[in-house]
């Protein structure tokens, strides 16, 4: 990995793991929308721009330690029902497949967020963004770049 | 309010258009739900064009919650739902 690489995969790790998912929903389509916040609940709750958030524009699934409970393809209503099984649960790991930057978000509940980049020669769509809380976004995308953005 | 957000009052019908691929498509609602993923980024590059301002990462965050509350909308729809939100 470059340097790059180990800075982004390492700012995407800090981001997520020990947050717990405070928010979950459908955008359009199937773009997922996740809100995060601290797990500990320590002190006063972030407010929402200030929390990790991951919006997926992209392919994705989700499982559990033995079934797919649903993929970013299924009917609406099948998408919305299967994005209980994340609420309130904590990211425990967070698994970043090279040179793809494919993301499996693993939850202390069993359950596994498997995110799939499906552009890579577009200069029009990202695949995923993460918002830190340090003013950061982590995109992948347009097409296969991954990049930091942050906003003045 | 923590919860999962679900369109729940919105009726799920599926494509008024035959556009399985939705690229580009915006005169009605593509089939496939990445179709309608790109529409949601179609309309905001638009919407950005035709008023010369750039959303910010907040309310970038803003349109992609407001759209998903919104059953079934079409492509001029989302242009409204954000000139709405955000101004024209």
């Amino acid at each position: 990995m470059t340097n790059r690489t180990d800075e982004i995969v390492a700012k995407i790790e800090g981001t997520l793991i020990h947050e717990a998912v405070r928010k979950i929903a459908l955008g359009l389509g199937s773009i997922l929308l996740i809100e995060l916040d601290s797990a500990e609940g320590d002190g006063f709750p972030a407010s929402p721009s200030a929390r990790p958030y991951i919006r997926v524009e992209c392919a994705w699934r989700i499982e559990d330690k033995e079934n797919v409970l649903a993929a970013s393809e299924d009917p609406r209503e099948s998408m919305a029902l299967s994005l209980n099984a994340l609420h309130s649960q904590v990211v425990q790991e967070v698994g970043v497949s090279l040179p793809g930057f494919d993301l499996r978000i693993s939850f202390d509940s069993g359950h596994s967020l498997l995110i799939f980049p499906v552009y890579a020669n577009s200069q029009d769509y990202e695949n995923w963004t993460i918002q830190t809380t340090s003013n950061e976004d982590i995109v992948s995308g347009p097409g296969r770049r991954i990049q930091i953005l942050s906003e003045g | 309010m923590a919860g999962v957000l679900v369109p729940g009052d919105s009726v799920i019908v599926r494509a008024d258009s035959d556009d399985g691929a939705g690229d580009n498509q915006k005169a009605g609602r593509p089939k496939s739900n990445v179709g309608q993923n790109k529409q949601a980024r179609d309309a905001v590059r638009d919407y950005e064009r035709q008023t010369g301002r750039k959303l910010s990462r907040c309310q970038l965050r803003q349109a992609h919650d407001e759209f998903g509350r919104h059953p079934n909308p079409r492509y001029a729809d989302l242009i409204d739902i954000l000139k709405d939100t955000f101004g024209d």
